[in-house]
């Protein structure tokens, strides 16, 4: 062969490694820089999931509606997991399960009647709730205390419990079965997806009751619990999990406990500041009670169902503390809360 | 030297400075990739401290509370720290420490929450600290103005919470 020749098929053989060389090196500098993106998008969507989690919870009646294209989340033990990294660790009444277009959340207070917290509630619109009523006024009154404060973006059905074999089928991932003032049915054939039913039965207080969880896959009653006022029926609905909702209102009784105790050191502060004998002794009986209410509410924490045992004296302390921060209120003093 | 010699050395050549070009270029897209990271990093610990300082600023432990007495009704005082309560979050924290790792860390993470009143006097007050083994490295401070509200004088004071978050 001549020398030409070789040079050229040489120069040619050098051009392709170094052409090869050159492609190698750019292809894996762009699935670097698209790995590195994708890396920053999903830190992005945690923590944009982040801040709305807290901005929710910071104040109360803030209702929002975020984009979360199909990412699938599971909440349990207080933690709010996306894969592996934990989004939140805040209190949730939400599915153990979230997953949809778009991730909706609002929050409430919690009041015993002083604030305690905000609890946040969240879920998809993929999640169906179904509430089951009957004419009774007091199974109308807790669905229409449902109906207006859960978020309107939610998908929200309503039957009445003669008619709920009627029901319809829209093919969601969860749905809940929420029995208001009536007693759990077991068998609900007609609709598919991952399915619950929350009992939710008042005692005669009209404020107190329980609630019974069942799972529709399993056959079987999960657990049975308390609730204290409607903030904790509506995080029974959204959660439509028993874990979930135990753990949330040992948290708010816990809560409960802490602002107890801070209220009644200021009682007791508010007392010694005070030179009129008539108030000091209300500030002095609000802080006896707010000491009786500490230790109910750390009772509570420990195990809801003590609420049975104890909620005549409970619903009695409150009231009492309430006509007392009202008597002050009317004096121009400071009040408790 | 031969022409093929040379035709050879000029080709490597070629290569050799076009690599060095595409080197330098590496070199200087990593340094600003470097630079982006780091003001990403900063972005997200301004982001933290901020989220801190709202949560602080709504804690009912602390908080101004507003009661309606017709409604029964009971709302957070936008801006306002209740300082009685202050003082018993701080003692309720004491005798808690449990707490201060669990409940209030999930909420306020490694962080330090000081009041600083400005006007009448000058004074500081902690509300919360947790450093854990953190040797603050980085920290990101945020302030908010406050009213700080005396209830037994009924009085209100000037300051500034101060959030600093140990990243």
């Amino acid at each position: 062969m001549k020398r030409g020749i070789i040079t050229v098929q040489f120069n040619w053989i050098f051009v392709l490694v170094a052409g090869s060389l050159i492609l190698a090196g750019t292809v894996t500098f762009i699935l670097m820089n698209k790995g590195v993106n994708e890396k920053q998008d999903y830190s992005k969507a945690l923590r944009g999931i982040k801040t709305f989690i807290t901005g929710a919870y910071a104040s109360k009646g803030k209702s929002l509606a975020l984009p979360i294209n199909g990412l699938v989340m599971t909440y349990d033990e207080s933690q709010l997991r996306l894969g592996s990294s934990v989004i939140s660790e805040y209190m949730l009444f939400a599915p153990h399960k979230i997953k949809g277009n778009k991730l909706l959340i609002w929050s409430d207070d919690f009041s015993v009647p002083y604030l305690v917290t905000n609890v946040a509630y969240m879920t998809t619109p993929q999640v169906r709730y179904v509430f089951v009523y009957d004419d009774t006024p007091l199974s109308l009154k807790m669905l229409y205390g449902l109906n207006a404060s859960f978020d309107n973006r939610t998908f929200r059905s309503f039957v009445k419990y003669d008619d709920i074999n009627s029901i319809e089928d829209f093919n969601n991932y969860y749905v809940v079965f929420a029995f208001l003032n009536t007693n759990l049915k077991e068998n609900m054939p007609g609709v598919n997806g991952e399915k619950y039913g929350v009992e939710i039965k008042y005692d005669d207080n009209n404020f107190t009751g329980k609630v019974r969880f069942y799972s529709y896959q399993s056959h079987s009653y999960e657990g049975t619990s308390v609730f204290f006022g409607e903030k904790m029926i509506e995080g029974a609905v959204v959660s439509g999990d028993y874990s979930v909702y135990n753990e949330n209102i040992k948290q708010m009784f816990e809560r409960a406990k802490a602002i107890s105790y801070i209220l009644r050191h200021k009682a007791e502060a508010l007392k010694s500041g005070s030179d009129n004998e008539n108030i000091q002794e209300w500030y002095d009986s609000s802080a006896q009670r707010l000491a009786t209410l500490e230790g109910l509410f750390e009772k509570l924490s420990v195990n809801p169902k003590q609420l049975i045992v104890v909620k005549g004296t409970l619903l009695q302390n409150l009231k009492e503390l309430s006509i007392q921060n009202k008597k002050l209120f009317l004096k121009s003093s400071p009040t408790i809360y | 030297m031969k022409h093929a010699q040379i035709q050879m050395f000029e080709t490597t050549m070629v290569l050799l400075i076009f690599f060095i070009i595409v080197g330098f270029g590496l070199i200087f897209y990593s340094n600003y990739m470097h630079q982006q990271v780091e003001k990403n990093r900063k972005h997200v610990e301004d982001l933290n401290a901020i989220d801190v300082a709202l949560v602080a600023m709504n804690l009912p432990e602390i908080a101004c509370t507003v009661s309606s007495v017709m409604e029964n009704d009971i709302v957070i005082k936008p801006g306002c720290v209740d300082m009685r309560k202050v003082e018993a979050f701080s003692d309720y924290l004491a005798n808690n420490p449990e707490e201060l790792g669990s409940y209030y860390f999930d909420r306020l993470q490694y962080s330090k929450i000081m009041l600083n009143e400005i006007y009448p006097e000058k004074k500081a007050f902690v509300v919360y600290s947790y450093s854990g083994l953190k040797h603050n490295e980085h920290n990101s401070s945020f302030y908010v103005p406050v009213s700080m509200y005396w209830p037994d004088k009924d009085t209100y004071s000037f300051g500034v919470m101060e959030v600093t978050l140990m990243q």
